[in-house]
């Protein structure tokens, strides 16, 4: 999972907000254009491209993409794990 | 009206539900007064005594049963976090239409989402409604991605950039369930 295409997958997840305003820094709860249909939105582009079931309550602690990212990497390592065991 | 059951539902979600009442005019005036949440609402008008004779008409509506705004809590506070309101309620042709969905930024970005569940099942669960009417403005493109996700039927738009759909019990049922596996 390359992190520049995470950016992007995050990125598209918004509509009036350019592309350039995001990177591993970005505070995403900071931006103009938050709100919880972003979060979704978001929850719903993890599970269906990476395949992880991400909750609200997980995304909570994460403030930046990089958090993000690290928790998502964190949940794939978990399920790879668990795939393997299986 | 007995809001127990609803009350009850509530709590599952984390959250806690009563009838608007007065002295809620400020807070809505102050949700539907801020730009960046109100965007793509209908205008408010700015005056608390206005926003309080709006209350005063509602409860009329709510006596009669056509009509229910509710102020929303998270479960370990007494300060509304946010409204919705189920109205024109037509018990006869078993349809209700859905508004003024307005939450104040919380930490728990589900909430909001939980929300707009926790009044469609009022609508077609408690009060045992089939169809839910709705309109979004064209450009609030995220609201109008959210609703699609339930898949409801789009009827026509108007001159004033609103959309026109309506949605069946049967949708929201099957839809919800998918949508609250990533949320609870």
């Amino acid at each position: 999972m390359e992190i520049t295409d995470f950016i992007k997958d995050f990125a598209a997840q918004f509509d009036d907000t350019d592309v350039s305003d995001f990177s591993l820094e970005t505070r995403f709860r900071e931006l103009d254009e938050w709100s919880s249909l972003n979060a979704l939105a978001i929850l719903n582009m993890i599970g269906k491209k990476y395949s992880v079931i991400l909750k609200p309550e997980e995304m909570k602690t994460s403030n930046t993409i990089q958090e993000l990212f690290d928790l998502l990497q964190s949940k794939l390592g978990l399920n790879e794990s668990v795939f393997i065991d299986g | 009206m007995n809001l127990t059951e609803f009350d009850n539902k509530a709590a599952k979600y984390g959250l806690k539900v009563r009838l608007v009442e007065e002295k809620d005019a400020k807070k809505i005036l102050e949700l539907r007064t801020n730009t960046s949440l109100s965007l793509h609402l209908h205008a408010t008008d700015s005056s608390i005594d206005k926003q309080i004779q709006y209350i005063k008409d509602y409860k009329i509506k709510e006596q009669s049963g056509v009509e229910f705004y509710f102020a929303f809590m998270v479960t370990d506070s007494f300060d509304p976090i946010g409204f919705y309101r189920v109205h024109s309620i037509d018990y006869k042709n078993k349809t209700f239409c859905i508004g003024s969905w307005i939450f104040e930024r919380t930490s728990l970005e589900s909430i909001p989402i939980l929300a707009d569940i926790l009044s469609k099942e009022f609508g077609f669960e408690q009060l045992n409604l089939d169809t839910c009417f709705f309109d979004v403005r064209r450009d609030n493109k995220k609201v109008m991605k959210y609703h699609k996700l339930f898949s409801p039927i789009f009827i026509n738009e108007d001159l004033e950039q609103n959309n026109y759909f309506y949605l069946q019990k049967s949708d929201f049922l099957h839809n919800k369930e998918i949508l609250l596996k990533n949320l609870i």
